[in-house]
């Protein structure tokens, strides 16, 4: 079923999934253009001048699960491929402790999939959430380059591991409640039906926290992350006033 | 393929997870159908000229105010049906946070008055109203416990007490006792609202599967996208 304008009639895609393709493209053109400069970040720096409490080259590696062939079929159909592929393709090997967004991915995974089933969905789901960490890894990473969201000015002030743990946690439930409604309008199951039923409650309670963890984050590329994948209330804001671009990309 | 959306009340007391459930409703309908619901209340102050006559008779209800204020809220309903339910269900589902079951508790808690007498006057005033209200369902001292430990939500002092919330969940027994006596009401939907909000989501999800107000098996979607 799709919304209709008027009865009967075929309506285009919904503008919320117009915004989400812009966002999706907006990810996917600052991991490119920041990819060198990420890069000599991973390279070269051992301790980030302001986050504290980080292990650098555990945010660059890339995530250990990769997708069987029908969880790639789910993500593809969620138009997720470039989340799960791009860490794959670009995450740095190295250091194999576990770093502090490991411990904000076990969280989400035992919340979804607590009885850990090995169905495609629920393959996808991981993967589609330990990407997320990635992602948060990626632009955290480059953070003390950025600049504010509002002011476009750098931001001095330092953040500390849980910041990230909750964005993790907003992205994951976001993307996660992305992949599963596309994998029960690809097929119904009742398992996936209660992960599904997870996902929306926990980015209810996520929701919450949200202005203030953006506060916290205060950087325009990882406040623009949190604000389009994770499920809240904004979440395209940045698109509703009929732009989405910003000045610094 | 539905011509036209659903209209879902959903009811309880002050705590029992209206808002929560409303919230997710929302978010199930927008992930899975691309469609993402109108939501309202009971009353929306679409009639301009009854707004002052309806803020009166809910905080400073009295036998001479009662009868202004069943009219009123019947011209703030038709006027929210006319101008929002009945135009929007042509694209989306609406979900009112309340709607008639509050009001014939409210009348049984302020004015004594039995849900159906107050019922018979509603309906003589609106020709159509929801197709389904679900009600969640949990005792008044859970309630009102969870009522409580909300932060940024205001108990309401006068209402979110005992004899109140006791009274209104009488109420709503009297109704489900004879449902079908209230069909403006739509299908009364009992749900226990002592599980997670997932399990309240999911049964409500379920419920309302049953019914045939939300799209059901992956076949159902696939055929109608």
């Amino acid at each position: 079923m799709r919304a209709t304008d008027s009865d009967g009639d075929r309506a285009a895609p919904s503008m919320r999934s117009a915004w989400q393709l812009l966002a999706d493209g907006l990810l996917i053109q600052r991991l490119h253009l920041h990819l060198e400069e990420w890069h000599g970040v991973v390279r070269e720096v051992e301790e980030l001048p302001d986050i504290g409490g980080v292990s650098v080259a555990g945010l660059a590696r890339p995530p250990a699960v990769l997708p069987s062939p029908e969880a790639r079929a789910l993500l593809e159909r969620a138009g997720l491929t470039f989340w799960w592929s791009l860490p794959q393709q670009h995450g740095v090997d190295g250091d194999t402790s576990a770093t502090c967004l490991a411990r904000a991915v076990a969280q989400v995974r035992m919340r979804l999939i607590p009885d850990g089933t090995a169905a495609p969905w629920a393959e996808a789901a991981v993967v589609a959430v330990e990407a997320s960490a990635w992602w948060v890894g990626f632009f955290a990473l480059i953070r003390h380059r950025g600049v504010r969201p509002l002011t476009l000015e750098p931001n001095p002030y330092p953040i500390q591991a849980p910041v990230l743990e909750g964005a993790v946690r907003a992205v994951s439930y976001g993307l996660a409640t992305r992949l599963l409604a596309a994998a029960l309008q690809a097929r119904d199951d009742e398992p996936a039906r209660h992960s599904y039923c997870e996902a929306i409650t926990a980015s209810l309670e996520v929701e919450r926290g949200i202005p203030a963890l953006l506060s916290d984050l205060d950087e325009l590329r990882l406040v623009d992350l949190v604000t389009t994948a994770a499920v809240w209330r904004g979440q395209f804001t940045k698109y509703a006033g009929g732009t989405g671009a910003g000045q610094v990309e | 393929m539905m011509n036209r959306h659903p209209f879902i009340a959903i009811e309880g007391l002050d705590g029992t997870g209206k808002t929560t459930l409303r919230k997710g409703l929302f978010r199930l309908w927008q992930g899975l159908f691309d469609v993402a619901p109108l939501c309202l209340l009971t009353t929306n102050f679409l009639s301009a000229e009854h707004a002052g006559q309806i803020v009166e008779g809910k905080y400073q209800p009295s036998a001479d105010n009662r009868a202004a204020y069943l009219s009123a809220i019947i011209a703030d309903k038709n006027e929210t049906l006319q101008r929002l339910v009945r135009p929007q269900r042509r694209a989306r589902p609406v979900i009112a946070d309340r709607w008639l079951l509050s009001d014939l508790a409210f009348f049984a808690v302020k004015h004594d008055a039995r849900p159906q007498d107050v019922y018979g006057t509603l309906a003589e005033g609106l020709v159509d109203g929801p197709d389904a209200t679900l009600l969640l369902e949990l005792s008044p001292n859970d309630s009102m416990r969870r009522a409580r430990s909300r932060t940024g939500d205001a108990v309401r002092e006068g209402w979110d007490v005992h004899d109140v919330q006791s009274g209104i969940r009488d109420a709503h027994a009297e109704v489900i006792s004879s449902s079908g006596s209230f069909p403006l009401l739509g299908t009364v939907v009992r749900l226990d609202a002592t599980g997670t909000p997932a399990e309240v989501l999911h049964s409500a999800w379920t419920s309302l599967e049953g019914l045939g107000l939300i799209p059901g098996s992956s076949a159902d979607l696939e055929g109608e996208s």
